[in-house]
């Protein structure tokens, strides 16, 4: 029946036909030098590291992403229609900001609207739209009606001064996910980070848009002359998503339905970056089987907006906070899958403490916290001995240090933030029933990322409902819910 | 540093036959070509030490061939596989079927990501076995094991196939 002869010269014509079929596409070369030379810094730069040992420089990095946590919560929309700073008559697509000389309350004084630009020579970090190496801040103001415009984009760049670029979003409601920004990232690798902004959401499904500073203006993103509109989310019978590589930008967009849900059909766009253009460049059409899987990978962004309500969040400060150093001290740490602060996983004692910025004490079953326990108030910090795993856990209702996931998950949080930020990649996780040992190992919600994994545990008996009461980030689930952690 | 013209014009030169190479490990053109980008923005900023191998090209196609295996390794989102495995009830001729090369590139595409380098540095690159631990960072020794074990595992999913397809082809005369 099977009539296999030499399988390996099938092999050998099928890997010959299938590369004879893989034709170059256009403009691949040029892509690829520019990519290369324009960045030479990895865009996922856990790439580059070793799992056992993360430099600190990666921590100091890490710990910008503490203004994506933060600044993506503290979206402000205002009710009443404020007054509409001077700008052009409203197109949709490129419009020329609107630059304010007076630089925002965070910006240096010598800066101000005439400063360039810092020249663009690597990625930039996260929300560092000027590029010019600190962190910048935007947020959206509902401006009344249903537009065309009635959004504002209001971004504050240290460099550059403030600068608003009108869009249309849905009309802000209260019981609705509103109108929000759910990251800055360097998408396209030119050093500056882009501003995704999420202007539409359905009961699935959300609508992105991009921004992003093209000389000194920030400028709508468009595709086919219209502002970029990037699906993303969805639900058992489709999935949409996108992808940012160093110089392209890929939607996918899944769909699969009964009977057995695992023929799934797929449509995969590619775009180039030119200027605040997205030029498509090739689309791709197919079915495979499996299961729909498209999602948000590009730097930082989280899989789906957060829950943006109504009426306008309290937040009494639209700047974000200040550049953290990691240290334990700092009243806002970044808490990864392989980080606490500037404490990062494989570091020696000596090196934690370094980092840490204060001294440590073992409180038993190799765990460390710091000395002075008045330091963080109600958050427990603590890592277990060789920075393996990391916890940061809240008691009581008093202030105390805030710690976010780099999707902006806060201890405090309700629960169901979770999966706003993580969408289908956060999993419920049951502890091991089979312990015997002392202490609690917790249940909650566990979401992979990269090469390690953050458990969050709410403050019900499940761990899955609630408010957050303890972030922890291991190498994997063994680890973060072990009663060493 | 780098010698920018240098290092475009071997791009512009070797950026097809790069793309197969990618394209056979990755599946797919896109991430074909993220691979690519990956690898060559990694090399670019020593770019000196590729031109001092015996042939660049080469060294470069093992780079690629090494970002493969460690950036899905440490993979943080989930893929998706572009191998679509038609409906086997549907064919009719078993022999073919088995013959088919589609079949093989998509049981090709379900192995694990080391052996589906090695088959492809040894069966399209025809490199020998220290070029492709090198490539692949093992011994020469796990490289002939992974060849072996992605031969034996293609060939038994192809017989399952068809052994499948003619359960299925029968019980549909049958019925």
């Amino acid at each position: 029946m099977n009539k296999i002869r030499d399988f390996e010269n099938d092999l050998r014509a099928t890997l010959a036909d299938v590369a004879a079929s893989a034709e170059e596409p256009p403009g691949l070369a040029e892509r690829l030098v520019t990519g290369a030379t324009r960045s030479r810094t990895p865009h996922r730069a856990h790439v580059w590291l070793g799992r056992r040992w993360v430099p600190p420089a990666l921590a100091a990095a890490a710990v910008a992403v503490v203004a994506v946590a933060t600044v993506a919560t503290v979206t402000s929309i205002q009710a009443d229609r404020p007054t509409r700073p001077a700008h052009p008559t409203p197109t949709p697509s490129a419009t020329p900001p609107t630059t304010s000389a007076a630089p925002t309350s965070s910006a240096p004084a010598t800066s101000g609207a005439q400063s360039s630009a810092p020249p663009a020579t690597r990625t930039a970090t996260d929300w560092d739209i000027d590029g010019d190496g600190r962190p910048d801040h935007a947020h959206v103001v509902f401006l009344g009606g249903g537009g065309p415009n009635n959004w504002d984009l209001v971004v504050d760049m240290t460099s550059l001064g403030q600068q608003v670029v009108p869009f249309t979003g849905e009309v802000a409601l209260p019981g609705s996910n509103n109108v929000t920004i759910p990251g800055s990232v360097d998408a396209d690798h030119d050093g500056h980070a882009e501003i995704f902004v999420m202007d539409q959401s359905g009961a699935s499904t959300q609508s992105w848009t991009i921004f992003k500073l093209v000389g000194r203006h920030i400028v709508h993103v468009t595709a086919a002359s219209q502002p970029v509109d990037l699906k993303v989310g969805g639900s058992v019978t489709h999935l949409d998503g996108f992808r940012c590589t160093r110089s392209t930008l890929i939607t996918t967009s899944e769909t699969t339905g009964p009977p057995d849900y695992t023929t799934v059909s797929f449509r995969r766009t590619s775009y180039a970056w030119d200027g605040a253009r997205l030029q498509q460049t090739s689309q791709q059409e197919g079915t495979f089987k499996g299961t729909t899987a498209a999602g948000v990978a590009c730097g930082d962004l989280p899989q789906l907006a957060p829950y943006q309500p109504y009426p306008p969040q309290t937040s009494t400060t639209n700047s974000p906070p200040p550049a953290a150093s990691g240290r334990w001290t700092d009243s806002t740490l970044l808490i990864t899958a392989h980080s606490l602060g500037a404490v990062t996983r494989g570091m020696t004692l000596a090196q934690a403490k370094a980092a840490a910025g204060t001294s440590l004490s073992s409180v038993g079953d190799s765990i460390e916290r710091p000395a002075d326990h008045t330091l963080t108030g109600s958050t427990t910090l603590q890592f277990s001995w060789g920075a393996t795993c990391f916890d940061a856990s809240r008691s009581g209702s008093g202030p105390g240090t805030t710690v976010a996931s780099p999707a902006g998950v806060r201890l405090g949080d309700p629960v169901s933030r979770i999966a706003a930020a993580y969408g289908a990649s956060a999993k419920p996780f049951t502890a091991d029933p089979t312990w015997t040992g002392a202490g609690n190992i917790p249940a909650g919600i566990i979401v992979q990322q990269g090469d390690g994994v953050l458990l969050f545990v709410g403050s019900t008996p499940d761990g899955r409902g609630g408010t957050i009461t303890s972030i922890r980030g291991a190498a994997d689930a063994f680890h973060a819910s072990s009663v060493f952690c | 540093m780098a010698d920018d013209a240098g290092f475009a014009a071997f791009v512009r030169a070797n950026s097809g036959s790069l793309f197969k190479t990618a394209y056979l490990l990755t599946g797919n053109a896109d991430r074909a070509e993220e691979l690519l980008q990956d690898t060559l923005a990694r090399l670019y900023p020593r770019w000196d030490r590729v031109l001092a191998a015996d042939t660049p090209l080469a060294y470069v196609r093992r780079c690629v061939a090494n970002a493969f295996v460690n950036s899905r390794r440490r993979r943080s989102t989930q893929d998706v596989s572009l191998h679509c495995l038609p409906d086997l009830p549907d064919e009719a001729n078993l022999a073919e079927r088995v013959a088919d090369r589609g079949l093989l590139w998509q049981l090709l595409g379900s192995l694990p990501d080391r052996q589906r380098a090695a088959l492809v540095m040894r069966y399209f690159h025809d490199q020998p076995d220290a070029q492709i631990a090198a490539a692949i960072g093992c011994r020469s020794a796990t490289v002939r094991s992974l060849i072996s074990r992605g031969i034996a595992t293609m060939r038994a999913e192809a017989a399952a196939a068809v052994e499948q397809a003619a359960r299925e082809t029968s019980q549909g005369t049958q019925s």
